[in-house]
């Protein structure tokens, strides 16, 4: 029998191995290393912060500017695959901190190394360590403080400090969890101890830094809580499921798991509503769920064939969530044929660019050009009629129209990729928009490769 | 009774089932509208050894997501020809289910005599005669869940615990209502829990194993439904309009109709006596499948008519126990000789209570299916117009246009994984009774309709209140009408 930390260190390596084919996916298929859109506006505020810039010159508005950014502009100059190698370390670092951590709840080591492994093949562990965002430096952050914390270590102040400036909610998750444990531990007067820094630096750097606030809630949806049903940082659905059966199987030991079978209402209350939450309950969802297959493996079973057959299942279950996941990250945007497009969008003269509003961050990051809508957008005061004005132009058959709105909004150029034309905005190619483009002299086409076409609006050009 | 009396009465039983069943079905040549789409599925498995996942001709080409297996399964006896087997083995399959009752009965009363008059009751069961002629995959789910549950129930044997998981795999690869066994399956584990009974490891670990496979399985086929419609996958996308055809509220009268007088009335003393006199473990399983049937019934989770298929089974396999408690006592009496006659008093009551409403409804279901000038028209419309014309009919009929002309269609009765399903089915309803030309035109050209296929069936309207010899020349004209569509708006 191998030692724990042999163990520990074969998943390490496992868990790397995994970051690495999906990054790797897309290096080979020579897409941007970095899948969605997000990062890459990260990237741009980073850049724009190593130049001294809080204001967003091309979309005219503050940079929502976290400790993340100002880390990432640190390291502007490193490459992009030297940005996902420094990822994937801090994955390793954080799922080690994340094994040390459970060691100190649950004491069976077995049970530890199979948590450890499920949280570090979940969709949500893989989208954070393949990248650099605000999530992966809290992520971090939040589990190097309970574990400093845990162990009674005042360098778990400074860390929280950190984590103040680092992501908002985070900073309630990771309070909310500690303030549970010191009531759990009858250390309540502590609280005030632990609470006074981390306030003190949040409100000093959300006074100098407007649009670190961000909005703690948002939308409750299936689509965005499930990875299966697409979310970018969700939860698998048999995580969760493995997970709920894994509590009930602890129920029966609550007086050991008291503290985790507490702490995980709140967690799963959060989680509904907001993606840091979400991050959280996988975690949970993890260690219950490593709880189960430990029960699994260690019960007297009747029928042995029929334990075979569960835990491969399990085993299925797990694999098709990792599986799924890197293919869904592997062919997201932005893909190779969208780069190449957006690189020849940048030769051309300024104007804003109009296109799905999941486009903006990429049209912004790769063509430097300012676009209609982007996922900001949301923070504008004048959104919802941005948004009307976005349908009036995709469905609109009526020159007149679309040529005012276009003015109005001052575009100048049109991005349509495949998924657009595939149901994502129209079902049909003579629905709204299309029809015009093929059928008036308002619209020239400036670039058609791979299925992405770029047209520009003439009226400019008048 | 001797075990070779019986085998011999219960073959009788099944000849009897089989052929009444048959002799209503062949009736007609055609099937239900419905079917159609299941005879599309039969064909293109014979052809090219693959269900037609991708279909280009409903809602004018889209994705199905469906279980195969018993699509295969009837394309195996293709070979007699597709309409033939189509009417036979859903029918032979079906019939099954009186052998799974007879064995579970006999578990449970461990009275032939009794297993017998279950498992006849269970071959007429009104509500199990609604759609026989539709070639639903229910014909193979149903037996296959009651065979299942045998198994289950006798899992300490290894070759029943073999039987086990083959028809638990044979259920998966069949249906989604496999969840509604699962949820039984798990409520039974339970009710024993609460009813401190002892708990049979092998039974747990089994069914645990099943609820793990079913969803799992379930939700790699359809997640991409999940992804589009999230929730509302269990309702199958249905437009709201008409979801309350599928979906709903119980009805005593209603119920006790399409399942019988006798079996609800001995089913429901059943539970009584067991939840309160004596607790029978293998009963409480059937108690548990009533339960969450009921349940989801109530929740109006699952269509109404299989639901009610289900609690129809369930309360026959109750009502075994109450007629084996009649039966022993009667046995006890002064008039023990005549202990048998109360027997035949049953038959003879669940015949007239129950046989005559099962032909009622088998006969009166015959009448929906399409009718000899709607097949011409079809065949007419194949020879007449191009191979990619869209044709506009009322979303009953699109099976059938599919299949009879070939034709693209605008709707269907197959909603899953469709955008904008209560637009489409507001702009369809909204063609056949507008009075504004250019308003239908509108609707006709947002689907590029080619075709008005008008037959009058389904729906209030008995003409189209715009056409005009310009825009919409009447290209066939018997009892079915169809409309050319040549005008488009600018």
């Amino acid at each position: 029998m191998k030692s724990d930390n042999k163990w520990i260190y074969e998943v390490l390596l496992l868990v790397f191995l995994i970051l690495a084919i999906s990054s790797g996916i897309r290096y080979f298929n020579n897409d941007p290393l970095f899948s969605f859109g997000e990062f890459y506006d990260d990237l741009r505020i980073s850049h724009d912060l190593s130049e001294g810039n809080h204001y967003d010159v091309l979309q005219s508005r503050n940079h929502s500017i976290s400790l993340t950014h100002y880390l990432l502009s640190l390291i502007s100059s490193f490459s992009h695959e030297a940005m996902v190698l420094l990822a994937a370390v801090l994955g390793l670092a954080s799922l080690f901190l994340f094994f040390k951590l459970t060691s100190i709840f649950i004491i069976d080591k077995r049970t530890n190394i199979f948590l450890t492994l499920l949280f570090g093949v979940s969709p949500a562990f893989i989208y954070l360590f393949t990248r650099l965002n605000e999530l992966t430096i809290a992520t971090f952050l939040s589990f190097l403080f309970a574990y400093l914390f845990l162990k009674k270590n005042n360098w778990s102040i400074i860390v929280l400090v950190l984590l103040s400036t680092a992501s908002f909610s985070f900073l309630i998750i990771t309070l909310l969890l500690a303030s549970i444990y010191l009531f759990y531990r009858m250390k309540q007067k502590q609280l005030l101890t632990l609470l006074i820094p981390p306030i003190i630096s949040f409100i000093t750097f959300a006074f100098f830094h407007t649009g670190f606030l961000n909005n703690f809630f948002s939308d409750i949806s299936f689509t965005s809580f499930f990875t299966e049903f697409g979310a970018m940082i969700g939860i698998p659905f048999f995580y969760l499921f493995l997970g709920i059966i894994g509590f009930f199987k602890s129920w029966r030991r609550r007086i050991d798991f008291s503290y985790l079978l507490l702490s995980i209402i709140v967690i799963l209350v959060i989680s509904l509503f907001n993606p840091a939450g979400r991050i959280f309950l996988t975690a949970y969802a993890s260690i219950f769920a490593g709880i189960l297959l430990n029960f699994l493996i260690d019960r007297r079973w009747e029928i042995i064939i029929i334990k075979k057959f569960t835990l491969l299942l399990v085993l299925c279950v797990v694999l098709f969530s990792t599986i799924s996941y890197i293919d869904m990250t592997a062919n997201s945007e932005p893909m190779n044929e969208l780069e190449n497009a957006l690189i020849f969008l940048k030769s051309q003269s300024d104007g804003t660019v109009f296109s799905t509003q999941n486009n903006g961050f990429l049209i912004s990051y790769f063509s430097d050009k300012k676009v209609f809508l982007d996922d900001n957008s949301i923070h504008a005061k004048n959104y919802d009629s941005l948004r009307q004005d976005e349908t009036s132009i995709f469905y609109s058959r009526n020159l007149e129209t679309t040529s005012t709105l276009l003015t109005d909004n001052s575009i100048h150029y049109i991005l349509i990729t495949p998924v657009m034309k595939q149901g994502a905005v129209w079902r049909k190619p003579t629905d709204g928009l299309l029809f015009l483009l093929e059928n008036s002299d308002a619209f020239t086409s400036i670039y058609f490769e791979d299925n992405i076409e770029i047209w520009e609006f003439n009226k400019w050009n008048q | 009774m001797n075990k070779r009396l019986a085998v011999t009465y219960l073959l009788l039983i099944f000849l009897v089932t089989f052929l009444s069943r048959a002799f209503v079905s062949f009736q007609t040549d055609e099937f239900a509208y419905d079917a159609y789409f299941s005879l599309r599925q039969v064909e293109s498995i014979k052809n090219s050894g693959l269900p037609l996942f991708n279909d280009p001709l409903s809602f004018g080409g889209r994705v199905h997501l469906f279980h195969p297996l018993f699509y295969y399964f009837i394309s195996i006896f293709a070979s007699i020809g597709s309409g033939l087997a189509s009417k036979i083995i859903p029918n032979l399959l079906a019939s099954t289910i009186i052998f799974a009752i007879y064995l579970l009965s006999f578990h449970i009363t461990k009275n032939r005599s009794v297993s017998l008059l279950s498992s006849f009751m269970s071959g007429f069961i009104p509500v199990f005669f609604i759609n026989f002629n539709d070639i639903s995959s229910n014909a193979l789910m149903i037996p296959l869940t009651f065979f299942l549950l045998y198994s289950i129930l006798k899992i300490d044997q290894p070759k029943h615990l073999g039987f086990a998981l083959l028809f638990l795999v044979l259920l998966v690869l069949t249906s989604a209502s496999v969840f509604m066994v699962i949820l039984g399956l798990l409520l039974f584990l339970l009710l024993t829990r609460v009813e401190s009974l002892e708990v049979n490891r092998k039974q747990q670990e089994f069914i645990l194993f099943a609820s793990f496979l079913a969803l799992w399985f379930n939700f790699i086929i359809f997640k991409k439904a999940f992804i589009m419609h999230g929730p509302f996958v269990i309702w199958q996308n249905i437009p709201v309009q008409i979801l309350s055809r599928f979906f709903f509220d119980l009805n005593l009268l209603q119920v006790t109709y399409y399942v019988g007088f006798i079996p609800l009335v001995l089913g429901v003393y059943s539970i009584y006596h067991v939840l309160f006199k004596q607790k029978k473990r293998s009963l409480f399983l059937f108690i548990a499948l009533f339960l969450s049937v009921l349940l989801l019934l109530w929740l109006k989770l699952i269509q109404f008519e299989l639901g009610l298929v289900f609690l129809s089974f369930a309360l026959v396999l109750l009502s075994s126990h109450t007629i084996k408690q009649i039966h022993s006592y009667f046995k006890k009496t002064k008039v023990s000789n005549y202990a048998n006659l109360v027997l035949v008093g049953l038959f003879v009551l669940f015949v007239l209570t129950s046989v005559i409403p099962s032909f009622t409804i088998a006969f009166s279901s015959i009448n929906n299916v399409p009718s000899d000038s709607e097949v011409k028209a079809l065949e007419w419309l194949k020879e007449n117009s191009d191979m990619d014309a869209v044709v506009l009919a009322r979303p009953q009929e699109g099976y059938i246009i599919n299949y009879f002309a070939e034709r693209k269609t605008v709707i269907d009765y197959n909603f899953l994984l469709v955008n904008n399903v209560q637009q489409i089915y507001e702009d369809v309803q909204s063609i056949f009774s507008l009075r504004l030309k250019t308003e239908s035109l509108r609707r006709l050209n947002k689907y590029d309709v080619d075709y008005i296929y008008f037959s009058g069936r389904f729906g209030v309207d008995k003409k189209l209140y715009y056409i005009d010899e310009e825009c919409f020349p009447l290209v066939y004209d018997d009892e079915i009408k169809i409309y050319s569509v040549e005008c488009s708006l600018q």
